[in-house]
């Protein structure tokens, strides 16, 4: 049950910034509500003071600029998934976009509120990591960028100050012959296991390629060194590797048994969604399978 | 038989219907939040409540020590009359000494404000030492375990046996055995409104209450002992309920919010969070294990059967969960000898009590799940082999001899009155069973089919009584205390009404529930409503309308015979009366009172049952072999109605049914882990979605109006859900050659059982 709180609408970033700065631990920052609300609800968090930054109108807009896309912190789900932009030139965002929670989640949640809470088992993260985004902060010592692997620290934990605010995410558009895919499982709202993938393919071999594993882990993670297994190999080797990188997933994850599956499943449906997205990316029909 | 409309659903489409939450609160209204054990196993030393009575806003605080102070009756609490939810439990109204489990009623604060009485329950200082909790049946058995109920000695709270024919004998004898063991979790009914709340204002010398429950009169016994009044100084009132399926019973915590009312002299609103819902009842965790003997024909000779229940922490459905798995244990399948042993245990899980086909929906799973892989095992058409060795109409069971904890039982076995090749028939016909699946095996998607069956017997003991009152404009009120808990009782009694008196439905008025009536009724429940209170209805109306023939010949001519209603009129030759006239003739009204009752003869092997209520499902499912999700494609559920009153509620009635048992087949598990529920509210306890839910879903009905209730019906409120999960995991087999032998079949089982799990990664 809420209890009664009072919302600050400041007109500019660094006016929110002062804000928090004035306000300290009494105040958190709305962006939508679609994980505050409900930690409010269930007495898990608890403020005297919503500062609103969905309203200002800087966090706001999808524009390209140099062959990068900039989304404000403020844009909804539900606006990424159904923007011509992002759909054209960040399919894979647009997807991850369009799975999260549900319609009413999506038309009320921001990214930059999405990217703050740090659920692991989120969405955009996952999509963000494989595309190298980065985060645009405005913070007491004014603007800064933070690359996405870094924002992402653990699971509710990021790279952010108390009294920082996001307020844009920069999204490289992937070099021409690059494909991304996102896939996802998920029992409940939130995803089980995510993977997105960014490859290019030359002369049927892996000529770049991006690994990225969500949900498992506190945080999403690339997979660097599974990367470095399949760059340069045969399209037709490509399956044999992913089948035999369960030990390798294991250790960059770390999975738990809890109440979405054993660790087991966490690795093996990661695999399989790994060879999907892999699959997607380079144009496969049948994913990279055996 | 009709057609109309659900006689509520204008309200609740409309958002007009009220529900106990909803109710206008009188001046003065408290509200009261529960004090409960956040442990599944403590003793409960010192009580201080004195930080909590101390916050501004809290009123009175309720716990073991205050007693006296609010008038209960202490000597009555371990009365067997004050047991909740069912006559024969050891579940006080709140515990005293000892929390046994996560969420057990310790106390309420009551408190001017909602927002205030829950944040002072939080401030009640209780010294709790906590003791190693049970969950599982197993455990709670094996030596040394520690003992819940110090004063019943052990953890084994009841047995049930039965046994006919020679088992022994069947099984040296066999040209095959089988085996096969399979266990059903502890799930949660999850109605959308949440269970146990309720109003209650003690004023004029009366305890009024309202509340959503499928029985007012479960509140007036242990309230008026409790608070020391007489039975007539209690009256319950039931508006709209949200949901039953078993959950709505008269809890503790009205019982306490209804002796603090008494005291303060204040009106008493408790509203139950989902987090406290999933803490009032459950359904009782299974393991089936069967093993059956066949002849060379694949004929079955013989089943032996071991069961193991989980109660949770207190008895409360322990004695009807266990009785109604053993009596259900071979389903419709002739059995020339049976023997079947259940012990049940109690456990530190939310005290599990009934649930829509209480006990037998474990059953069904594991005993049509070993049906249909006895089937595959001897490569036999799994259909075939189920209509071989399936009662058949008019077949009366060879049961030569019965007993029951070893005291001989009477049989009271009526012969089958159902066609199961019928059944079988429409919902595999439905299915297009004979059909390969197109995407059958290719790619990673395997399709299957797969049938379940299932046998419950009619509807239980109980009493319905109700009352038909001619009004003076015309129209016909039923009173009556049958709660229509969302499945269309009320529709049921308003087709009943006008069918039986010849007027139609929008002259009849279904009045709500009130126990001031002085109109008992069992409850709605065990698939009893349609029989009884039907009959019950169909009774009164025909004793008014021999009244009103009665009134019609005194006042405007003729003999009493001579009288007929048609279309809302009283008839004789060429004149034509308004019923009010005739009410008018009267004084103003008219009425009768018509009373139907069926023992509970506890020496009979069947008690009371009048018929059967067989369900049959048919199912195309798909399951992704990388991922072991699974998808049902196509649902077919077919019913022996005898006679449907209503179709749209009917057809509810299965879909529903079918809906939940696709929850409990493929999602549904309440988790305990380190001393808590892990699971208690809708973002982590997975319940059926819309999505899940094939378009290919089809409801069909058998009428051949020789049930016992009005118009030749039957009951079919509980024939759906049993089948589900069967139907579910004999298709999964039929897709991927994979027994899934433990309900909910999550996608990480499904891989384990196709052997795509490595055991560590």
């Amino acid at each position: 049950m809420l209890r009664p709180f009072k919302v600050i609408h400041p007109g500019t970033a660094p006016d929110a910034v002062g804000e928090l700065v004035r306000l300290g631990d009494q105040a958190k920052v709305y962006a939508g509500g679609a994980e505050l609300i409900l930690l409010m609800r269930h007495g898990i968090l608890q403020a005297d003071c919503l500062v609103d930054v969905k309203r200002i109108p800087e966090l706001h807009g999808i524009q390209a600029h140099n062959g990068t896309i900039h989304i404000g912190a403020g844009v909804t789900h539900r606006e990424i998934e159904n923007d011509p932009l992002v759909r054209e030139r960040l399919p894979a965002l647009a997807d991850a976009e369009g799975h999260i929670g549900n319609v009413r989640v999506r038309a009320q949640g921001t990214l930059g509120g999405n990217l703050c809470f740090a659920d692991p088992h989120a969405d955009p993260p996952t999509a963000l990591l494989a595309y190298g985004a980065d985060v645009q902060v405005w913070g007491r010592t004014g603007e800064r960028a933070i690359p996405i692997d870094k924002f992402l620290v653990g699971t509710y934990e990021t790279a952010l100050e108390p009294e920082d605010i996001v307020t844009r995410i920069d999204v490289p558009v992937l070099p021409d012959g690059w494909r991304a895919s996102f896939q996802r499982i998920e029992r409940f709202q939130r995803p089980t296991v995510n993977t997105a993938v960014a490859a290019r393919v030359q002369d049927g071999h892996i000529a770049g390629v991006r690994l990225v594993a969500g949900c498992v882990g506190p945080r999403a993670t690339r997979l660097t060194e599974l990367e470095n297994r399949i760059q340069g190999q045969a399209l037709a080797d490509v399956s044999r590797t992913l089948a035999q990188s369960d030990a390798y997933l294991t250790e960059m994850l770390d999975p738990v048994d809890d109440l979405l599956g054993s660790a087991s499943y966490k690795i093996h449906v990661t695999r399989v969604l790994l060879q999907r997205a892999l699959g997607e990316a380079c144009g496969i029909p049948n994913g990279a399978h055996a | 038989m009709a057609d109309g409309e659900r006689v509520d659903i204008r309200d609740k489409v409309t958002g007009r219907a009220i529900y106990t939450e909803d109710l206008p609160e009188p001046p003065g209204t408290l509200f009261a939040a529960a004090i409960r054990s956040p442990y599944s196993h403590a003793n409960v030393g010192a009580i201080d409540s004195s930080r909590a009575e101390a916050v501004p806003g809290v009123v009175a605080v309720l716990h073991r020590d205050k007693l006296a102070e609010f008038d209960v009756q202490i000597d009555e609490i371990d009365k067997d009359a004050l047991h909740m939810n069912l006559a024969a439990t050891d579940n006080p109204f709140i515990t005293r000494f000892k929390a046994r489990y996560d969420g057990d009623l310790l106390g309420m604060v009551v408190a001017r404000d909602i927002r205030i009485a829950r944040a002072a329950a939080q401030m009640v200082d209780i010294d709790f030492e906590i003791l190693p909790p049970l969950f599982d049946a197993a455990d709670a058995l094996a030596p040394g375990a520690p003992i819940l109920h110090e004063e019943h000695g052990s953890n084994l709270a009841m047995t049930e046996s039965i046994h006919w024919g020679d088992v022994d004998s069947a099984f040296a004898s066999a040209a095959h055995v089988f085996e096969g063991t399979f266990t059903s979790p502890t799930i949660f009914h999850h109605p959308m409104e949440p269970a146990m709340s309720g109003l209650v204002h003690f004023h004029h010398d009366v305890l009024e209450a309202w509340g959503p429950t499928n029985n007012p009169f479960s509140l007036v016994e242990p309230a008026s002992l409790l608070l020391g009044l007489d039975e007539e100084q209690v009256r319950v009132h039931v508006p709209y309920v949200g949901g039953n399926f078993g959950a709505k019973h008269m809890t503790g915590e009205l019982v306490v919010v209804s002796a603090m009312s008494k005291k303060l002299g204040r009106p008493i609103k408790y509203v139950a969070t989902e987090e406290e819902s999933f803490r009032v009842t459950a359904r009782h965790a299974m393991t089936y294990r069967g093993r059956v003997a066949l002849d060379a024909d694949a004929r079955i000779l013989a089943m032996d059967v071991d069961l193991l229940v989980d109660t949770g922490a207190y008895f409360t459905g322990a004695a009807i969960a266990t009785q109604n798995a053993v009596s259900s244990g071979w389903g419709g399948y002739r059995m020339p000898s049976f023997r079947m042993m259940a012990r049940t245990a109690y456990t530190n899980k939310v005290p599990a009590g009934m649930f829509r086909n209480t006990g037998k929906n474990q059953v069904t799973f594991a005993l049509d799940s070993l049906m249909d892989s006895i089937a595959h095992q001897l490569d036999l058409n799994p259909i075939e082999f189920r209509l071989q060795n399936m009662l058949q109409h008019g077949e009366q069971a060879s049961v030569t001899g019965w007993t029951r904890n070893g005291k001989d039982v009477k049989i009271d076995y009526p012969p089958l009155d159902t066609d199961y090749s019928k059944l079988i028939d429409i919902a595999c016909r439905e299915i297009r069973w004979d059909r390969q699946p197109a995407a059958r095996n290719e790619g990673r998607f395997a399709v299957g089919h797969g049938i379940g069956v299932s046998l419950r017997r009619g509807a239980s003991f109980g009493d319905a009584n109700a009352r038909a009152r001619l009004n003076a404009d015309g129209s016909v009120t039923i009173e009556h205390n049958a709660p229509d808990v969302g499945e269309g009782a009320h529709t049921m009694i308003s087709v009943v009404a006008a069918g039986t008196l010849g007027i139609p439905e929008r002259q009849v008025h279904v009045a709500e529930p009130d126990t001031n009536y002085n109109l008992h009724f069992s409850g709605t429940s065990s698939q009893r409503t349609t029989i009884q209170m039907g009959n019950a209805v169909r009774l009164a109306c025909e004793a008014l309308q021999a009244e009103i023939f009665k009134v019609a010949a005194s006042s405007l001519g003729g003999n009493a015979a001579d009288w007929q209603i048609h279309d809302g009129r009283a008839c004789r030759g060429d004149q034509l009366v308004e019923l009010g006239v005739i009410a008018e003739n009267a004084g103003g009204m008219i009425e009768a009172v018509g009373s139907y009752e069926r023992s509970n003869r506890v020496d009979h092997a069947f008690g009371s049952r009048d018929h059967f209520a067989p369900g049959v499902a048919a199912v195309e499912v798909e399951v992704d072999c990388e991922t072991g999700d699974v998808r049902v494609l196509k649902y077919a559920a077919c019913a022996d109605a005898g006679t449907v009153l209503n179709y749209s509620a009917a057809k509810g009635q299965i879909e529903g049914g079918a809906i939940m048992g696709f929850g409990a087949a493929l999602f549904e598990e309440v988790s305990y882990g380190e001393g808590q529920l892990l699971n208690a509210d809708a973002f982590q306890y997975r319940l059926p979605h819309l999505s899940d839910i094939p378009e290919g879903f089809s409801v069909n009905f058998i009428e051949n109006h020789d049930g016992p209730g009005p118009f030749g019906s039957k009951g079919i409120a509980q024939t759906s859900i049993p089948c589900a999960a069967p139907a579910i995991a004999n298709a999964i087999f039929d897709a991927v050659g994979a027994r899934l032998t433990s309900t909910p079949f999550t996608p990480q089982k499904v891989l384990e059982a196709m052997g795509e799990l490595k055991e560590k990664p």
